[in-house]
């Protein structure tokens, strides 16, 4: 079952701030980089990076937590032919499990990988918003700039993980519940 | 799979299924609450707030205002209200131009799908030069005889009749001079270009072939230079305020050609409503109000004929007949 310790919990919900907090960098960044037709998913980076320091129930939580948040600010409702509010939730959860798949190489102290995984689950996830929304709309068109901004969401991602990676690993450490193997040992 | 991540996974299943289960109605209410908890996130980021300005959805009285505040934090607060009225007004007049250019494109999507249904043709086109000295009379479009253009194509655009999602073709004018990539489009509005019309819901009376529908020809008024405020509607016949043409009546194209007009005209476009009705010595005349503004014309869609293709048909059927007669003849020789 579910270890409930106190650093635990406290992690946790540092991270759940952190989460809150990318959704307000969200609306700042997208004020800078809409007008150049440019997308950058802070949100989905930083809950990648989250998911892969916690347990999967955790991650469960995350991604519902995240997935909601994201249809509620970003979706209209009653529009037509489109895509069902919370369809994010599965979008968040599907690459959630995969970034949990990287917990083992991150546990132990191995950063290039995550940050790989970073960009493919940043690009799983642009594609399948695309599909989903294409096949609510049914019409498979790419928009002009659809490239573009993938692989700019894929590049700001992978480079700004590591950052979010080193601040996960400070908490962790700082809550007394270091998710690198030995360290606890160590302290 | 560990007992506890099964636990956790069948959870969220199921509040996942809640959320997609969930009724518009619930929908709002969860995103007002996610928004308004952003909101307060946003607004104290943004140091001055109005909220306790506001009691019950009331503004507080001036007393209390001046109470609350001192001279310098009124001036602060002053400024940044203004700041946010223009603001909001710039951002006003953006919403409504594109409110605008989504009303025009929905309108052009839904009359494409529906002339698709009707297996036409459509080429969207572009003006891009209307001279001021023939503004009620030529365009130019930026379509020629590379996109499929002919001589005498109709020319139309979507207009929205009786309600807003209702949409139907409103006669433009026609290809007068196709180019290999811009072609010139005369105007109905023009005095010279003549259209078949009749009033929509109008019959002469009855005879052997059934109803007959009040028809006349339709043209620009003439010397209309400056303003077109009407089109006229000529050859009626006299009894036509008999038969119940009256003002407000919607007027179509009919299709049909005599020897004024030519024809080209597919029936059932529409071209506008029966302002005034006036009866002559031979014949009526109604003057008939645009169905659509020419003054605002930017997109229009031209009308691939299938005359023309009838024609392209009729003209390789008779060249194939030519080619055989003249290898005919070749073998006689």
């Amino acid at each position: 079952m579910l270890n409930f310790d106190k650093s635990r919990i406290i992690f946790a919900l540092l991270l759940m701030a952190l989460l809150f907090a990318s959704f307000i960098l969200d609306e700042f960044i997208a004020s800078f980089l809409s007008p150049l037709g440019i997308r950058f998913f802070i949100v989905q980076t930083i809950f990648f990076t989250c998911s892969l320091s916690v347990p999967f129930p955790i991650m469960l939580l995350f991604a519902f937590f995240t997935g909601l948040t994201w249809d509620s600010i970003h979706m209209a409702i009653d529009i037509g032919d489109d895509v069902g509010f919370g369809y994010s939730i599965f979008l968040f959860f599907v690459t959630g499990a995969l970034m949990q798949g990287m917990s083992p190489f991150f546990s132990r102290g191995r950063w290039e990988a995550p940050v790989v995984l970073v960009g493919v689950s940043t690009a799983l996830f642009f594609l399948m918003e695309w599909f989903f929304i294409s096949f609510a709309r049914a019409n498979f068109i790419f928009p002009d700039n659809y490239w573009k901004q993938l692989w700019v969401s894929v590049f700001f991602g992978m480079v700004v993980s590591p950052f979010f990676f080193y601040l996960i690993l400070r908490l962790s450490k700082l809550c007394g519940n270091s998710i690198v193997i030995g360290e606890e040992a160590k302290a | 799979m560990k007992r506890s991540n099964l636990i956790a996974l069948v959870i969220f299943v199921l509040a996942m299924v809640w959320v997609f289960t969930l009724k518009s109605k619930d929908i709002r209410a969860v995103q007002s609450k996610v928004l308004g908890i952003f909101g307060i996130v946003y607004e104290s980021l943004d140091e001055l707030t109005y909220e306790q300005d506001f009691v019950n959805g009331e503004p507080i009285s001036v007393r209390e205002i001046s109470k609350k505040y001192n001279k310098k934090e009124l001036e602060s607060r002053y400024n940044k209200l203004l700041l946010d009225l223009y603001e909001l007004r710039a951002w006003k007049s953006q919403i409504d131009l594109l409110r605008e250019e989504n009303i025009e494109l929905k309108r052009s999507l839904n009359f494409v799908e529906f002339k698709k249904k009707q297996s036409q043709k459509l080429v969207a086109a572009r003006v891009i030069n209307r001279p001021s000295s023939t503004w009620w009379k030529t365009f130019v479009i930026d379509r020629g005889s590379d996109d499929g253009l002919k001589l005498n194509d109709p020319v139309m655009t979507p207009v929205a009749v009786d309600r807003a999602e209702q949409v139907e073709g409103a006669l433009v004018g026609k290809v007068v001079n196709v180019g290999k990539s811009q072609s010139t489009v005369v105007l109905v509005t023009d005095s010279e270009c003549k259209v078949g019309a009749y009033v929509h819901g109008v019959f002469a009376g009855a005879n052997d072939k059934g109803l007959e529908r009040v028809q006349g020809i339709l043209s620009g008024a003439p010397g209309a230079g400056r303003d077109v405020t009407y089109l006229m509607l000529q050859n009626l016949p006299k009894e036509a305020d008999r038969y119940g043409v009256s003002a407000g009546a919607k007027v179509y194209s009919s299709g049909v050609g005599n020897a004024e007009v030519s024809g080209v005209f597919p029936p059932g476009l529409i071209l506008g409503y029966v302002k005034e009705f006036e009866v002559g010595d031979f014949d009526a005349i109604a003057r008939v109000q645009p169905a659509i503004n020419f003054n605002q014309l930017s997109y229009i869609f031209v009308l691939i004929s299938n005359q023309n293709k009838a024609l392209e048909v009729g003209l390789s059927i008779g060249e194939k007949k030519v080619r055989e007669l003249s290898i005919v003849k070749g073998k006689d020789n």
